[in-house]
């Protein structure tokens, strides 16, 4: 009786003292922490790495909009601004900034900004890998660099301004690249920095003047990103105080998960769960394990340089001959999707009426017959280190051409030399990831004699015809009629065999809220939107 | 009596009576050595396992269930699946291949080149003495890791050969700079020059006379060295330099076990090559300690 009665003195004396903590507690002392595996290069929002570095850049900068692909269609929502319209020829498009959007030190965020970041990545001089967000803006190249003709671009007050682009432009194009892929710069503080300084600029190293909902407080060289809630946000205050991003290896991270010292990992590519440490995350109560489709993919290329593989027969046999469900089933642990092309299965444009290569032993020694394969040549099968799952999908790729009768070895290297023996056509069969955005356009990767076709060595004059006229269409109806037909094609031509889409794996402490993993980046979401409950 | 019998063959009988003799006392103080004797019989049982990998191993170390992957240790897997489906008993027993191959053909090759460039630098002494121990001196100065990842992947491909050439061109250092030393005692010792005084040739003096005094050392760096081959083979794989899959090694089993649920989960995975590693890395020192003591000169009383 005596001890029940001190117990609940004792337990009231806490909760007397605890209550004053917890009323202020929600704004104040809120501390989250997320994790990634590798530190950012810089902080520039204009030219960090491609993913660890925007992961932080996020949080301090925003862009007009930002996007989210919703039931396979591509959803937009205010972030610096309020409203974007396309006019009805489909070349000027209109953007309204918020009224209260500012910078980090009470300076009114302006269509000036807008301009200054647009011009300064035109510049020739500017070290920056922005180019593709503003590259179909009258006036600039296809790298976004400035020529001699005027710049379509025009304030039309403080708050408002409208581009031009020079032919007809797919108005979802327009919002993704510029609207949700342009971060905007501050004039008034680097608006004096030579082009050709800025990329050296103390600036993108201590960011002090952002316009995002959160602050810059200081970077302990990778070890971790500290930031402080901007309480002028013009969206609203996040109800979190500090945030902390972590720079920790996968199994350190997972550890800190289990046990409660991290609220979220970055997310695919940068800080995902690894696939063998999946079921033990969904096993975590605390935890939501959370799995979202994601363009990125890989494939085996079939080197077109290779007389004996220039058969569209020997290909669809290798399609036919890998056991690409037991990828995903096993390797994968169900967390992936199969596709026969570049366009991911959550894409608007995606095409499901795509005839499938699917797992027949039978089908594939059947073609190798008919085609007249000699059964003694041993295919080589080259294979980067670093992606466990994909050196694993090697030994199966392996074991399944084995299986019809084909003979194979498996090439190991490093990523670098790995890609100098694809570009040199030393393979002949070739695994690599790619990823693609929202938009179906895949030029870069399958026009003959792009940047990255260079690595499959392919070159299709009907392919090449179709990626064409998707670029210069601008109804959303008439793209999605040539991007089926491309992808129809593709599936023809296998000018490669998807292997899979990977799902990224991501886990988040139940008690955050608003932390969106399903937007077209990897890595995008709405840092407004955290919350998080003590 | 009178009749004198020609120097060389004088030399060489007493050369050879004395070296049998030793050898015989060798072998004696060698049975002696418990932990030794042990160590050859599970080495023997080792290379027993690897020679019969094909009946021995319950299935194809290449073969993949696709019911059954990271599939803990059953009747049907005795030491369970790979993260790929593959029987882990089958593939550790076939890579004792890789392991043992590397290991002693790798030294045969080093200890031959040593032997070689050690016997040059000490008995011709000089100018090109000075010039192959700097030689030496350099190349024991390269991180051997280091140099061995370069080296394998500038030869283009790895693979099995590349790993042995590799360390084989790279190991023999140490082994000269031993048998120089070697050399350099015995060449100023009486029977030495009574050979070279009697018209025995360079090479002759050498191979008959200084070589088979001054193998006793070499032979336990050599076996030390299989063992450190092992090591070093188990790395490059690891880091997938080494042997390429579907071959298996112990290095490149263990390449799975790089998350924290393999490690502490999965311990099938990791823990039969791991073992495997470590028995016989193990069992070659005590190998390798028992014949270093058996050896040595100063006990030969």
């Amino acid at each position: 009786m005596k001890i029940r009665l001190r117990m609940m003195v004792l337990i009231a004396l806490a909760a007397a003292l605890l209550l004053p903590a917890a009323a202020m507690g929600q704004r104040s002392t809120l501390v989250v922490v997320a994790g990634m595996w590798s530190p950012p290069n810089n902080f520039s929002p204009i030219n960090t790495d491609s993913s660890y570095g925007y992961y932080a850049v996020k949080f301090m900068f925003q862009t007009l909009m930002d996007a989210r692909l919703d039931d396979n269609q591509l959803k937009f929502t205010g972030a610096l601004a309020t409203k974007w319209e396309a006019a009805a020829d489909n070349k000027t498009f209109t953007f309204t900034i918020h009224p209260k959007a500012a910078w980090h030190d009470g300076k009114p965020v302006t269509a000036e900004d807008v301009l200054f970041t647009v011009t300064t990545i035109a510049d020739p001089k500017t070290e920056t890998n922005r180019g593709n967000s503003i590259a179909f803006i009258a006036g600039l190249d296809s790298k976004g660099k400035r020529g001699t003709s005027a710049l379509g671009f025009r304030i039309i007050n403080p708050k408002q301004f409208e581009i031009k682009t020079e032919t007809p432009t797919d108005p979802l194009a327009v919002f993704e690249k510029f609207g949700a892929g342009l971060y905007i710069l501050p004039k008034h503080v680097l608006g004096n920095v030579p082009p050709d300084q800025l990329a050296r600029h103390p600036f993108f190293q201590e960011p002090k003047v952002g316009n995002g909902p959160y602050k810059f407080v200081q970077y302990k060289t990778d070890q971790y990103v500290e930031l402080l809630v901007n309480e002028n946000y013009h969206l609203g205050a996040p109800n979190l105080r500090r945030l902390f991003i972590r720079i920790i290896p996968p199994t350190t991270m997972l550890a800190q998960i289990e046990r409660g010292d991290l609220d979220v990992s970055a997310g695919a590519g940068i800080g995902s769960i690894l696939t063998d440490d999946w079921d033990r995350v969904k096993a975590m109560a605390h935890v939501r394990a959370i799995s979202v489709p994601t363009p990125g993919y890989q494939f085996m290329g079939i080197n077109f340089t290779r007389p004996y593989l220039q058969d569209k027969r020997i290909r669809r046999a290798i399609a036919h001959a890998t056991n690409r469900q037991l990828m995903v089933t096993q390797l994968l642990k169900g967390e992936g999707e199969l596709a026969e092309g570049p366009i991911w299965p959550s894409n608007p444009y995606f095409n499901k009426n795509v005839k499938a290569w699917p797992y027949d032993v039978a089908r594939a020694r059947a073609l190798l017959q008919e085609a007249g394969w000699d059964f003694n040549r041993t295919l080589i099968i080259r294979v980067p280190t670093g992606n466990i799952i994909r050196e694993r999908s090697a030994d199966i790729i392996r074991e399944n051409l084995v299986a019809v009768g084909m003979k194979a070895e498996i090439q190991k290297s490093d990523f670098p030399t790995h890609l100098a023996a694809m570009y040199a056509a030393n393979y002949d069969i070739g695994l690599v990831g790619w990823s693609g955005g929202v938009d179906p356009d895949v030029t870069s990767q399958f026009r003959t004699g792009a940047t990255y076709t260079r690595l499959i060595h392919m070159s299709n004059t009907q392919i090449d015809q179709l990626l064409d006229e998707g670029l210069a269409t601008a109804d959303t109806a008439k793209r999605r009629a040539i991007y089926s037909r491309f992808q129809e094609v593709f599936a023809d031509e296998l000018p490669y065999v998807v292997l899979y889409y990977q799902k990224g794996l991501t886990a988040v402490t139940k008690r955050m809220n608003g932390v969106v993993y399903s937007v077209p980046g990897f890595y995008d979401f709405q840092t407004q939107a955290w919350s998080a409950v003590q | 009596m009178s009749k004198v019998l020609p120097a060389h063959s004088l030399a060489q009988r007493d050369s050879r009576s004395w070296t049998e003799s030793f050898w015989s006392l060798a072998m004696r103080r060698f049975m002696r050595h418990r932990l030794a004797v042990a160590g050859m019989a599970v080495f023997a049982a080792i290379a027993a396992m690897a020679v019969f990998a094909g009946v021995i191993a319950p299935g194809s170390p290449t073969a993949i269930d696709v019911t059954a992957f990271q599939a803990p240790p059953s009747s049907v897997h005795l030491l369970g699946t790979d993260s790929v489906g593959r029987d882990v008993l089958s593939r550790v027993i076939y890579a004792s291949r890789v392991s043992l191959t590397v290991g002693l053909l790798a030294v045969a090759m080093y200890v031959t080149i040593g032997t070689i460039v050690g016997s040059i630098a000490g008995y011709a002494a000089g100018t090109i003495d000075l010039v192959l121990s700097r030689v030496m001196d350099v190349m024991l100065s390269f991180p051997p890791l280091i140099i061995i990842l370069f080296a394998v992947s500038v030869f283009g491909k790895p693979s099995l050969w590349n790993v042995i050439i590799v360390l084989g061109l790279l190991g023999w250092p140490p082994v000269a700079r031993l048998v120089r030393g070697q050399i350099l005692a015995l060449r100023q010792q009486e029977f030495v020059q009574a050979a070279r005084a009697m018209g025995g040739s360079d090479v002759r003096v050498v191979t008959r006379h200084l070589l088979p005094n001054a193998m006793a050392p070499v032979l336990v760096a050599a076996t030390f060295g299989t063992a450190n081959a092992i090591l070093v083979e188990a790395a490059l794989s690891f880091l997938g330099m080494g042997v390429q899959p579907p071959t298996p090694s112990w290095g490149n089993i263990l390449t799975d076990a790089q998350s924290l649920t393999v490690l502490e989960r999965m311990p099938w995975l990791w823990v039969p090559p791991g073992f495997m590693i470590l028995v016989s890395v193990l069992v070659i020192n005590f190998v390798g300690d028992g014949l270093r003591d058996a050896l040595d000169p100063s006990l030969k009383l």
